[in-house]
Order: structure tokens, then C-alpha cells, then sequence
């Protein structure tokens, strides 16, 4: 089983910028534009980390330059387009070259890329684990989680409830759809794939999962518990729930078990 | 494996050639202390077996992963960047990194031999002369696409890969129980 | 009817055909290509495609690996800078089998030559010891002085101990190649008036020692491999060719193209499902190891009763079938049927189901299986080396050969004696040794106990010959290219225990390439030249069935590294012998004077010199694979054409087994240490009967040879390990009890010592026994714990040579297995 560190950082920080860059939008963060710059910048430090990582996790750089020939058959070369567009609009956000008013232009572009990031997964025929629509919902949930804990914890003094509201929902349904990804394994785990392995990796499923679970059910309460004025509890429990997006995604690339496992 | 091997300079760790167990059976002990049991092997030797709907070509973001002549699948040194995507889509798991060369490798089927009217180097240098190179059309009519346990179903990327089947064959429904030598490569 | 090959990939009728295939050549994203459009906006044009990579220029050498397989195989070695960088496989011809001429393809381990050749332990340089012997401290110390401390040592020995204190080790490193083989040290030694060189070997002496009661032959002496293309039937006691006979050139090939000829239904009887069961069994019978001649004499009861037997070949051609036929002073009741239908001296009937008590097989197969071979005539009944290699080997050798006789298949086309095949290769030619003083010589396997007390060893009871008695105790060993001094040889901690004490033994002198476990217990370590390092003249190995010869060119030797022939030179100078011993010919003068008078004898229309025939590559020479059909003249006449048994038959009941028998002790404390004298099972000593000993460890340990080595030759080679470990074959319902999965770390232990290696959980063995290929490296852990983690089996054997061939029954062992 491999556990792909930098992959792992790569995606949950690139969701971590997709859901404020969601969140910024739904939640009308524009109204209070000190915070909703900072935003922009976490969200475009976050995804300079992805970026990072995702280097780190290849062999060859001077190569790189092709990375984008194949678009029209390849969902990672889409990928990287994407990430690349994605990048673009936050960069034109905090430089105010697109006007506030386009935040849902940068928020759809955020859900974008994660929707094509989870396609290279999820149309992997060669491991069944990744092979299902579960994949898309996981990486989805996990934008949602993470924007949303993250809204709260960048959130003004005296935000409006609805606001505060709609960062809830996103985290909890957020929440909700990541810890769904073992249902879907129990299909994958009919496939031919070695037993022994197929074994260890539920028995890790099991653990890492309630680990998981535990961490947003934590963060979570934390951020709740600090949302009215206590800004640092708040902060503590993002931070609890990303541990958790972390470990979880660690699970989902031990998950990488091919059919000559 | 080794002929490859010693072709290509592989480096420890790296496999362009696998040969697959496949063993399965059961044993039943009767009164007097004899065996009864329904035991069964046979080894699949595999490689890259450059498919016919090759998925490794599609999901390379670089275009590093190419058909070239005769429908072999190979990698551009000079474009690949190792991002490994091809062996996670490969149903046989053929790309390999060699960290030495910092890319993705996998068979060529010797390229450089057939272009010189020689065999590939495992065809050559089987001992039991099990391994052939033959005009895939020809012979994916006379004897079908590779469908035995322990490898992937062909029905994934329609590999041009043909067996003069085993006797004890068995269906790659089986695959994942029969394996038998995972740790060999 | 189906193909029964191994698996995998195509035909192809006209292989010069790829290149007309027509170009294919199309860029990438074939598939999926026109979702966003996008497809053609960063495209690499047609024309940047890659190109074929073009294959350096190097020029090659026809070269050799000559090791003990049984075969000789052929390599194209690629030569950069006095370096093999690469190797090729041998395509001189086109197969064709029938005619007896076809590739002599490498198997992995000739194919590993660059990667062996030049692997971290290869020896550099002559060391001497310093510290404790087999410590495996050296220093390093020019030629000069190395050769020295030998010469030096040799006139001494051979001065106050005399020459039968000079022991050249039974050493199978080089099979093949004049030059290269044993007899340079021979041939000094015999200029010296002679020295010690023990008789038999490792691979069949139970073979050869049962065979030469029953037949009056040493083995070598069955049907060819390819007569079962006249048979329906073929019944292999073991006989695992696809690991045993690797090459492409050897018997592995051969038996397919027979089995295809003749459509012959093949059954396998082994512990192991081995490679030539996926190959070519049409059944397995999975059995215990050491019981085949319960198995045997179960299947002659059933010959016997149900009346398939040949009875007038019984009576013209055998000796001791029944009471007709013993000799006059045999005890009552002492025939081969007697024992067989229990009027002998055990009063037991070898039914099936006695026999499927003991050997694992269902009396229902047996009798199955005695109808199919009476049945079927001719049948071709053979026996591999693995069923001798017992401790009552030899009566396993007999009671299957026995069989044959029973059905009076000895000596007709597609019928088989019993034995492994005969073989027929071209000879290639060898050093003229000359004379050996010293006639007397004991069993290889008792080498040990020549060290320990050579001067007691006698005739009668440890089958010395030439002599009554054994004239030395060994002083100095001389062992070139082999590990049989700690590695090869029975139970390590003993040897170690004798070898340890230099007032016994008091110089040894280990040639090899590499640093293995016996050149760690040398005195004096002498770097040799490998296979491709140094010229000389090769041909088909002695389990072969081909005729072809070749003269092999060499690469620069590494580092310090010198042939052995140059090396004896400057030994029988210091010696006082060089021009006896070289005639006046250096190294390349004599391959000149063997390839005039040897090979060129043999193939006369070979070229005139050795230049030009080392340019034109191997030559072969085209043999029916109807082979001449041994003892055919016996079968035909055998008044005329005596066997060289005392009654010149075959000897069911061995009258010279008899006399053996009444002049050799035996320790009735050993269960199965008795001299039988007709073919018979016989419960021994860590067997599956054993049943005090197995209270403490159940499972039966046998070695194999593994195809990842040849004995102990290549294991270090970093490819073949990867692709081929060591490990221990269990079966799932052993490993289980054990808390066993496959791919654990497990230990093996007995009373001799401990093993360290992994399992692999499979099917592929019959309950009950374990097996572990032989000739894995000796590894101790550090230097007080003799605990083995290099998985090498004889940590576990014990050093206990067999009644009548005072041979060595290295399969005969029990373990306890533990995870670790």
C-alpha cells in the first residue's frame, strides 16, 4: 500500500482553496472585504501548497511543459489545466483585476477542479477502490468540509447568521459525503483483487474512518463551541478537521490496489 | 525476465518482464493417512502487452506515452514526467519507475532488435521457446485475446497479448484467488 | 489434442515477417480525444514521434556457461572495454528437434553471466588467513606469496603424510572445457606420484550404487528422454527436467517435442507439483518422500497378482524373481515375490493399502496406476536423482527399476529400464592426467571422516576400493570451483567441528570466483578466472543428447584473477615438474593440441585451426533422436550379452548385496541402517515412519533444485534473487496450524541447527513435508549464533552416510517449523 504524501497534500489543500473560493461566494463574503481578501490569500497559499506537493511527486521537471498536451484525452492533463485556471482567477481576485461581483466565476472555477481532479480517479478501471462515483462525492464532501470549517474560522465579528449558516451546512454535508467513501468500497472489494491485501485494508478502513469521523466530530464541535467570539477555538478545530481530511485521504491512496496487487 | 533485464540494464527493483503462478487446489486427508486433492499450476509470463485500446495512451498527461510503429506502445524519455498515472491505469501494472533514468519504463518489445529483423530479447531466450511475436490481427483471430487467470480481464484495454492455452486454465473471474507469487515482483 | 506447454503468447509461422507488419505509427489520445475539443491544440506533430532508439555497436565472443546442470549452454557476450556488458542467447540455427540440432538457449542463471561476473563479492585477489579458521578474516597477498604457502605445504604433506594425504574435493563448478575443469591439479598432482580423489558424486551415488547391484551398470543407463515418443505412457519417480535440465539446448526442450510426437500421457510421481508437472504431467501423484519403493512395491503386487507381468522375461533374463530363479544358497522365502506378497521376511503383503498408509497415495490410484503400466506396453518408467538422495536411496532406485523388469520393458524402443536416460553427447576432449599413484579411494561423501580418520576406513565398512584399507588422514584439501566443503555438504555445525581442528586437517586451498561459505573456511583463497575469462573448448554437458562443439573466446579476467591452468603451472614450478606437467605447451598451445586430436577427431569437418573455428561459432552436427536402445542386446540375447552382474542378469536378488551385507556393520540403533538384498522399502532415520523423532519435529524436509540456482552457483546474483527468493514450501493445511501466512518469516529447526527463511504457503506439496531449495548461501548470523538466515538446508541434514553406498541422504530429514 502506498500513501502518496505528496498526492494526499496535493488534493486536500487544492479542496481546502476550491471551498473558500466556494464558501467566499455562497456565504456573500464580499460584504466584509478585509476578511474576504484574506480569504482570497489562503486560498491562494493553500493552493500554491497543492501545487508544491504535486511537484514533489514527480520525477522529471523540464518535461512539465507537455503537461497539458494531452487534454484532449487525458483527465490529468485536464487536471492540471484546471488547476492552472483555477490559480488564475484567485491571482485575478486579489489583484482585483475581476471585480468582486465574478466571486461565483472563481467559486465554480474551484468546484471545477475538484470535479476533474476526481475523474483521473474515478474512471480508473485498473483499481476498483477508486472506481466509482464515491471517489467524485468524497472529494466534493471534502471541498465542502474544509471550505466551510474554513469560512468560519476567517469569518468577521458579527457575521450574519445566514452566513454563519450556510458554512455550517457546507461542513456538515461536507462531512457526511467524505465519510461515505467505504460504502462504495464494498463494491470495489467484490473485484478481483488479492484477499490478503483486500483484508489488511479494511481492517485499516475501519480504523482510519472512525479516526476521521472522530476528528471532524471534534473540529467540529470546537468550531461551534468558538464560533460566537472565540476566534482561536475555532481556528483549533479547523485545524483538527484538516488532520482528519488528511488521514482520510492517506486511506484513500492506500486504496491504490491493482488487479496484480 | 533476465534476458530483459540484461538487455535493457534494468536496475534491481525494476521488472518489465513478470512471470505469473497460478496455483490453486485443495487437499483431502482420508483414514489410512493418503491424500486425495485437486491441485493445478501454470505460470502466465507477462509484460507490456501493447493493447489494442491502449488505457496508458489516453490518461498520459504529457503525451509521453505513445503507439509507434507496428502498434507498439512506447514512452518518450523526453516527455515523460513520472507523474505514474499510466501504471495506476495499467490492469497490468507494466509501466515501471526507474529512478535512475527519473522516468517511467516499461517493454518496447525491443524496438531496436525488430527493427533489425531480431527477435525480442525474452522470445529469443526462452529456454522452452514458450514466448512468440506474431502479426497481432492474425493472431487475435486464430487464438483470442489473453482471458486466464491470474491476469486482469482483457476486456479492459484488449491487450494484443494470445495464449496457446494450459491445460488447467482457469477464468479470470479466479485471478485474485490463484495468484500466486505476488512477492516475486 | 491440446498443446501441453506452458503458457503464454502466440505462433508465428514466419518470423522475418514483423518488419512487413506496415508502420502504424499514430500520435496519442486515440481514445476519448474529442471532449472539449482540445485534442489537437498541443499535439506532438507525426514527424516528432520518437524515434527507435539505435542499438550500440558492440562486438561480441561466443562464450560458455559450463557449470553443473547437466548442460552446457551457449552465451554471445558483448564486449565494451574488456567488459561483457551484455549478453545474447545463442540463435546460430533454426530448431529442429528431430534432427537433433537445436539452440542452446541459456537458462536464467547463464543468462545472469554479466550481472554474476561482476557482483560485490567476486574475488580480486589471493588472501591468506588471519584469525581463526572459517572466521572469514583475510589479508590480501600477491600471487607469489600465496603460491608459496601452497607449494610449500603440498611438498610436505605429500612428504611426511604421503600422497593419499592430498585430497582434490569433489567440486562441480566446472563441468565442461578442458582448460577450466578439475584435471589441471590432477595432473600436477599425479607429476607428484599421485593424491586422494574420492569416487561417486552428490547427484546420483545411491543411483549408481543400487543400479550397479541390479544391472551391473552405475546408472546413466535408461532409454533416452525422447523414446517416449514411442510410448502411450510415461511414469517419472521425480525426475523434475524443467528445473534439473534448464537449458534450452537440454532435456526440459526435449521432453515437449517428445510428448507432442508421441502424445504421450505423462504421470508425475513427487512431493512437489514441480515446473514439469505444469509442464508436461498429465497427472500428479503427490507422495512422501522416501516412500517410492513402497509405492513400487505396492504396484508390483498388484503386476504380480492381477498377472501383467512379463514372466518369461522374468525367467530368462532376471535372477531372483521367485524361488525358480534364486541361487542355491539363498535363505528360504528371500525372493523379490516372496517380499512382495508377504511370504517373506516380514510376512507382509505390499498391498496398495499397506502401501497408502505409508506413502500418502490412495490405494484406489494404485491399483489405478499398476493397471495403466501393465496395461500399456510399451511403458516408459524413469527416475529422477531425487529419489536416491535418501537414506535407503539405493533401494528406492531398485524397487522402481524393478518394475520395469516386472514388465519386461528393459532394453525395447519406448519401454525404459527404469533409470534416467543414458545419454549421448559428442565428447569433448580432456586433460591427459596421467597416472594416479594412490589406487585406493573412498565414497565422495565420506571426505569428512577421511579428514577426521582416514587411516581406519576400510573396504568392508566404508566402502573404500582399490585397497583394504584407506592409507592417510587428508592433510590438505585443494578445492577448485565448488562448495562442498561447508556449503554442499551434510550438516555444517559438524563440519565446522572437524574442519576447526588444524592438527587434523591442515591446509585448505579454496579456487573460486566468488566469496562463498566454503572459501570463508579456507586457509589459502586463490582468485579464478570465470567461464567468460578465460578460452577454451566446450561442448554438450553430460546430461545431454546433442552433438556440437565450440571454441569460446574470453574477456580481460577481472582484477587478479587467473585460469587455473596457469595457475598448476606455477605450482609445478615451485614444485619441480613444470616441464613434465606442461610439455612444453602453454595454455592456448594445449587447446590447440586437444582441438587436433580431440574435437577434431570428433568432427573432422570442423576447420583446420583454432582461429578460425573460434570465428565461425558453434558447430553442430545433426542425431536422430532415436537413440540406440540400451541393453537391447541383453533383451535380445542374454546368454551372448551378460550383464556385468555375477549371474550376468538382472539381479532381483543381489547375492553380492548379501555378502556386503554379512562383512559390513550396521547400527541397529538407526532405524532403516540394514542392508536388504532385494528391492524393498525400507523405514529409515528422520522418515515419515520415524515416529520418535517426528514428536519433536513432524515434517519432512527436502531439498529441490531450485531453478533460481545451479547448487549453490549463481545465488548471489542480485537478479535472479528478486525475481526468484528462497524460500520454504509449505502446504496450506501445515501452515495454518502453524499461524503460517504466505510470505511470512518463519524458522526450521532440528537437532543440527536453525534456519531463518520465508514461506511460501502453497498447495504445491503434499502435507506433512516442507521443502527448501538446496544451495542457498550459508549465512550465520554473526559468529556465535549458527543460526542460518541465508536458507541454505544443510544446517538442517544430517552428516550420516547410507548402509550400502555410503552415499549421502541429504532429502532425508525432519524439522519443526515456528513463525517467527
Amino acid at each position: 500500500m502506498t500513501y502518496e504524501y505528496p498526492l494526499v497534500f496535493f488534493t486536500v489543500f487544492g479542496q481546502l482553496s476550491a471551498g473558500i473560493a466556494l464558501l467566499v461566494w455562497l456565504t456573500g463574503l464580499r460584504k466584509h472585504p478585509a476578511e474576504e481578501r484574506l480569504a482570497w490569500l489562503v486560498a491562494l497559499a493553500a493552493l500554491a501548497v497543492s501545487g508544491l506537493s504535486a511537484a514533489l511527486h514527480l520525477q522529471s521537471y523540464l518535461p512539465a511543459a507537455f503537461a497539458l498536451s494531452n487534454v484532449g484525452s487525458s483527465w490529468l492533463s485536464r487536471e492540471i489545466l484546471m488547476g492552472v485556471v483555477f490559480f488564475v482567477l484567485i491571482g485575478l481576485r486579489v489583484f482585483n483585476v475581476l471585480p468582486a461581483g465574478l466571486n461565483w466565476l472563481v467559486g465554480i472555477g474551484g468546484v471545477a477542479f475538484v470535479l476533474v481532479m476526481s475523474q483521473i480517479y474515478v474512471q480508473n478501471a485498473s483499481v476498483p477502490l477508486w472506481n466509482s462515483w464515491g471517489t467524485a462525492l468524497a472529494f466534493l464532501g471534502t471541498m465542502l468540509l474544509l471550505g466551510g470549517t474554513a469560512a468560519l474560522a476567517l469569518a468577521p465579528e458579527g457575521w450574519g447568521r445566514s452566513a454563519v449558516a450556510a458554512s455550517v451546512s457546507a461542513a456538515v454535508a461536507g462531512a457526511l459525503l467524505a465519510l461515505s467513501l467505504p460504502a462504495f468500497w464494498l463494491g470495489g472489494m467484490m473485484a478481483p483483487l488479492n484477499p490478503v491485501m483486500l483484508g489488511v485494508f479494511a481492517s485499516a478502513a475501519i480504523c482510519v474512518t472512525l479516526t476521521q469521523a472522530a476528528c471532524y466530530a471534534v473540529g467540529g464541535a470546537l468550531a461551534a463551541y468558538g464560533v460566537p467570539g472565540r476566534r482561536g477555538l475555532v481556528r483549533v478545530g479547523f485545524v483538527v478537521v484538516l488532520v482528519g481530511a488528511v488521514v482520510g485521504r492517506m486511506l484513500f491512496y492506500a486504496a491504490n490496489i491493482g488487479m496484480l496487487s | 525476465m533476465i534476458a530483459c533485464k540484461d538487455k535493457h540494464d534494468l536496475p534491481v527493483g525494476v521488472l518489465w518482464r513478470k512471470v505469473l503462478e497460478c496455483a490453486s487446489g485443495d487437499w483431502a486427508e482420508e483414514p489410512d493417512g493418503s491424500y486425495t486433492q485437486n491441485v493445478l499450476a501454470y505460470y502466465v509470463s507477462v509484460s507490456c502487452n501493447h493493447c489494442e485500446n491502449p488505457v496508458c495512451v489516453t490518461v498520459c498527461p504529457t503525451g509521453a506515452m505513445q503507439v509507434v510503429e507496428n502498434g507498439i506502445v512506447a514512452i518518450d524519455p523526453d516527455r515523460c514526467i513520472a507523474c505514474g498515472n499510466c501504471q495506476w491505469n495499467c490492469p497490468y501494472s507494466a509501466p515501471v519507475l526507474d529512478r535512475v533514468k527519473k522516468h517511467m519504463t516499461k517493454c518496447d518489445m525491443c524496438r531496436d532488435f525488430l527493427a533489425q529483423g531480431k527477435l525480442p530479447a525474452c522470445v529469443a531466450a526462452c529456454p522452452s521457446r514458450a514466448l512468440d511475436v506474431a502479426p497481432r490481427k492474425e493472431a487475435v483471430a486464430r487464438l483470442g485475446r489473453a482471458d486466464v487467470a491470474p491476469l486482469p480481464s482483457e476486456k479492459l484495454t484488449e491487450p494484443n497479448l494470445c495464449l496457446i492455452k494450459h491445460r488447467d486454465s482457469l477464468s479470470v473471474r479466479k485471478s485474485a484467488a490463484v495468484l500466486a507469487n505476488r512477492e516475486e515482483f | 489434442m491440446t498443446q501441453k506447454k506452458k503458457s503464454t503468447v502466440a505462433f508465428s509461422p514466419e518470423r522475418r515477417s514483423i518488419l512487413k507488419l506496415g508502420a502504424l505509427s499514430c500520435a496519442a489520445g486515440a481514445a476519448g480525444g474529442s471532449l472539449l475539443g482540445l485534442n489537437h491544440l498541443f499535439q506532438p506533430s507525426e514527424a516528432q514521434a520518437f524515434e527507435v532508439p539505435a542499438l550500440p555497436e558492440d562486438p561480441f565472443i561466443f562464450t560458455t556457461c559450463v557449470n553443473n546442470c547437466g548442460n552446457t549452454c551457449v552465451l554471445k557476450a558483448f564486449v565494451r572495454n574488456d567488459k561483457v556488458i551484455r549478453v545474447e542467447t545463442d540463435d546460430s540455427v533454426e530448431d529442429d528437434w528431430e534432427n537433433g540440432v537445436f539452440q542452446v538457449r541459456a537458462c536464467p542463471r547463464g543468462r545472469s553471466m554479466r550481472r554474476h561476473m561482476y557482483s560485490p563479492d567476486r574475488l580480486k585477489t589471493p588472501l591468506k588467513r588471519i584469525g581463526k579458521r572459517g572466521e572469514g578474516k583475510f589479508e590480501p597477498v600477491s600471487w607469489d606469496e600465496a603460491l608459496d604457502i601452497v607449494a610449500a605445504s603440498l611438498k610436505h604433506c605429500v612428504k611426511d603424510y604421503g600422497n593419499a594425504s592430498v585430497y582434490s574435493h569433489y567440486a562441480s563448478g566446472v563441468i565442461t572445457g578442458p582448460m577450466t575443469r578439475r584435471e589441471n591439479f590432477w595432473r600436477l598432482m599425479n607429476c607428484l606420484g599421485g593424491f586422494s580423489l574420492g569416487y561417486s558424486d552428490y547427484s546420483s551415488a545411491q543411483n549408481q550404487a543400487g543400479l550397479r547391484y541390479l544391472y551391473g551398470k552405475a546408472g546413466y543407463s535408461g532409454n533416452a528422454i525422447s523414446d517416449i515418443a514411442h510410448t502411450k505412457l510415461a511414469v517419472f519417480f521425480g525426475a523434475n527436467l524443467s528445473e534439473t535440465r534448464s537449458s534450452g539446448g537440454g532435456l526440459q526442450y526435449e521432453i515437449l517435442e517428445a510428448k507432442k510426437k508421441g502424445n504421450t500421457r505423462i504421470i508425475i510421481i513427487d512431493p512437489r507439483y514441480t515446473d514439469t508437472c505444469v509442464t508436461v504431467a498429465d497427472e500428479w501423484i503427490p507422495i512422501r518422500p522416501g516412500t517410492d519403493a513402497a509405492l513400487a512395491s505396492a504396484l508390483a503386487y498388484v503386476l504380480i497378482t492381477e498377472e501383467m507381468i512379463d514372466r518369461e522375461y522374468l525367467d530368462t533374463h532376471c535372477v531372483g524373481f521367485d524361488a525358480s530363479t534364486l541361487p542355491e544358497d539363498a535363505p528360504e522365502h528371500s525372493s523379490y515375490s516372496d517380499y512382495i506378497l508377504g511370504t517373506g521376511f516380514d510376512m507382509v503383503a505390499k498391498t496398495p493399502e499397506w502401501a497408502a498408509a505409508i506413502s500418502g497415495v490412495p490405494a484406489a490410484r494404485i491399483y489405478k496406476l499398476a493397471r495403466e503400466i501393465g496395461q500399456t506396453k510399451p511403458c516408459y518408467i524413469m527416475q529422477g536423482w531425487g529419489i536416491q538422495r535418501q537414506a535407503a536411496g539405493e533401494m528406492n532406485v531398485m524397487a522402481v527399476a524393478a518394475l520395469a523388469n516386472l514388465t519386461g520393458n528393459v532394453g525395447i524402443r519406448g519401454g525404459n529400464n527404469g533409470d534416467l536416460d543414458a545419454y549421448h553427447q559428442s565428447k569433448t576432449p580432456r586433460l591427459p592426467v596421467g597416472n594416479n599413484g594412490v589406487k585406493t579411494r573412498f565414497p565422495v561423501f565420506m571426505w569428512l571422516k577421511a579428514v577426521e580418520n582416514g587411516k581406519n576406513m576400510t573396504a568392508d565398512q566404508d566402502g573404500i576400493i582399490g585397497g583394504d584399507r584407506y592409507p592417510a588422514d587428508i592433510k590438505f584439501i585443494w578445492n577448485y570451483a565448488g562448495n562442498t566443503i561447508i556449503n554442499q555438504h551434510s550438516e555444517i555445525a559438524e563440519t565446522e567441528r572437524v574442519l576447526s581442528d588444524e592438527t587434523k586437517c591442515e591446509m585448505i586451498v579454496v579456487m573460486d570466483t566468488h566469496m562463498t561459505a566454503t572459501a570463508k573456511w579456507a586457509d589459502i583463497v586463490l582468485p579464478s578466472c570465470m567461464y567468460p575469462e578465460q578460452t577454451d573448448i566446450v561442448g554438450p554437458s553430460y546430461a545431454m543428447n546433442t552433438d556440437w562443439a565450440l571454441l569460446t573466446e574470453a574477456v580481460k579476467p577481472f582484477f587478479e584473477s587467473r585460469p587455473v591452468y596457469d595457475v598448476c603451472v606455477d605450482l609445478a614450478r615451485r614444485l619441480g615438474v613444470e616441464k613434465e606437467f606442461t610439455e612444453g605447451r602453454d595454455r592456448e598451445q594445449w587447446i590447440d593440441y586437444l582441438y587436433q586430436t580431440g574435437t577434431r577427431k570428433t568432427f573432422p569437418e570442423m576447420p583446420a585451426t583454432v582461429a578460425e573455428a573460434r570465428k565461425a561459432g558453434v558447430h553442430f552436427r545433426a542425431k536422430s533422436r532415436d537413440f540406440p536402445v540400451p541393453f537391447a542386446d541383453f533383451r535380445q540375447d542374454p546368454a551372448t550379452h551378460p550383464l556385468k552382474t555375477p549371474s550376468g542378469k538382472v539381479e532381483l536378488y543381489s547375492a553380492a548385496l548379501r555378502t556386503l551385507s554379512q562383512k559390513r556393520k550396521v547400527d541397529s540403533s538407526v532405524l532403516g541402517d540394514v542392508i536388504p538384498f532385494v528391492p524393498q522399502y525400507v523405514a529409515t532415520w528422520d522418515g515419515c515412519e520415524d515416529m520418535q523423532t517426528k514428536e519433536k519435529y513432524p515434517l519432512q524436509l527436502i531439498g529441490f533444485h531450485y531453478k533460481g540456482r545451479t547448487h549453490s552457483h549463481y545465488a548471489n546474483v542480485d537478479w535472479l534473487l528478486e525475481v526468484l527468493p528462497q524460500t520454504m514450501w509449505i502446504n496450506p493445511v501445515d501452515a495454518e496450524r502453524r499461524g503460517i501466512r504466505h510470505n511470512d518469516s518463519v524458522r526450521v529447526f532440528n537437532d543440527r541447527g536453525e534456519v531463518r527463511i520465508r514461506a511460501k504457503v502453497t498447495p504445491r506439496i503434499i502435507p506433512g513435508v516442507v521443502a527448501m531449495g538446496q544451495g542457498a548461501w550459508y549465512k550465520p548470523l554473526s559468529a556465535d549464533s549458527k543460526v542460518d538466515v541465508g536458507g541454505c538446508i544443510n544446517t538442517l541434514t544430517k552428516y550420516r552416510p547410507t548402509a550400502i553406498g555410503k552415499a549421502n541422504p541429504q532429502h532425508t530429514n525432519l524439522v519443526q517449523v515456528d513463525r517467527i
